[in-house]
């Protein structure tokens, strides 16, 4: 239960710190930023297991795990869960996600709702549903997978053929349509 | 320690194993109701032979593995960028940003996503026009407010 509770209070930790860094450097922000204060802080996770009795001063004994290495094992795949599965998740929901920005843009569309042919024009705030893709493309030529020549054509990269083979592959065999 | 990392296999390969045997129309209720099924039959079994303590745990690694393994799947499954990537893998000569947005059937998609949240209820459908239900205004709301927080642009 310890493993629990310090995961929990690191994860809160550790997501204030990422608001903070995104705050105080918004130029910066993005899932890399959160993966460096995630990893700053795990020595201080590693630490505080040791550093605290197992009980925690307040948990009742049938609660209390003898074994600190067990306990350190069970709480950094605790923490490390929580943030990839969680924190980062909610990150990219926020500020990636496709449906909640539909959402979010219907809702300030005011009560009569909106037809698809609004949602299209007004995505993204007004900006329009081809900025969605702008944005896709643009992330994709940061991080390597695609490279745009100098008549305007994109083309994947070596890594971003590997990535589309293994894609493919797991589309195929799980029977999912072309997605996106 | 080990029923909860075996309980989460069995429960990955009767995913993999029924997605890939037959076409499933409601995945993620298809998902969530293996999953359950695993945990319940981990917590059960744990329970029966190491307490209480035990099975908290091995429930608690379950869903950790699950929130892992979610994201990777609904990546596979409908992420733009991925898609982007296959469309140019079809074209060895590249595609322009017009050819990749003719090519991605924009209408479609947005009508797709429209779709999957009335299923899910946190949209309404009257005639041609979509309304939002209190559930989806809700959750607007709190990724609004996630957004003002953490400083986050329109996102999307």
């Amino acid at each position: 239960m310890k493993a629990l509770l310090l995961a929990a209070a690191w994860t809160i930790a550790c997501a204030a710190a990422a608001i903070v860094a995104f705050r105080l450097a918004p130029e910066r922000r993005g899932a890399r930023l959160m993966l460096v204060v995630f990893l700053a802080s795990v020595p201080g996770f590693v630490v505080s297991v040791f550093a605290t009795p197992p009980d925690l001063g307040i948990l009742p004994a049938g609660l209390v795990e003898s074994s600190t290495r067990l306990e350190l094992v069970f709480g950094l795949w605790l923490y490390t869960a929580i943030f990839f599965g969680g924190v980062l998740q909610l990150y990219n929901i926020a500020d990636r996600g496709f449906s909640l920005r539909i959402l979010i843009d219907i809702v300030e569309n005011g009560r009569g709702g909106a037809s698809a042919a609004d949602v299209r024009r007004g995505y993204g705030a007004g900006r329009g549903i081809e900025w969605m893709l702008d944005k896709r493309l643009q992330g994709m030529l940061e991080n390597g997978f695609i490279v745009q020549q100098p008549d305007g054509r994109y083309l994947l990269t070596g890594r971003g053929q590997r990535t589309a083979r293994t894609y493919r592959g797991l589309k195929t065999f799980l029977r999912l349509g072309q997605g996106g | 320690m080990v029923a909860a990392p075996l309980g989460f296999a069995a429960f990955a390969l009767a995913h993999v194993t029924l997605f890939h045997l037959r076409p499933v129309k409601r995945r993620s209720q298809a998902i969530l109701g293996l999953f359950a099924a695993a945990v319940v039959t981990v917590a059960l079994t744990v329970m029966t032979f190491a307490g209480v303590l035990a099975a908290m745990y091995a429930t608690v690694l379950m869903g950790t593995a699950f929130v892992l393994y979610m994201p990777f799947y609904y990546t596979i499954d409908t992420s733009v960028s991925v898609r982007t990537m296959l469309e140019l893998a079809a074209s060895p000569s590249g595609l322009t940003r017009e050819e990749l947005v003719a090519r991605y059937h924009l209408e479609w998609m947005v009508r797709r996503r429209l779709e999957t949240m009335t299923v899910n209820g946190y949209l309404v459908q009257m005639d041609e026009r979509f309304t939002v239900t209190p559930r989806g205004r809700l959750v607007a709301r709190v990724f609004g407010a996630v957004k003002t927080v953490a400083h986050l642009g329109p996102g999307g």
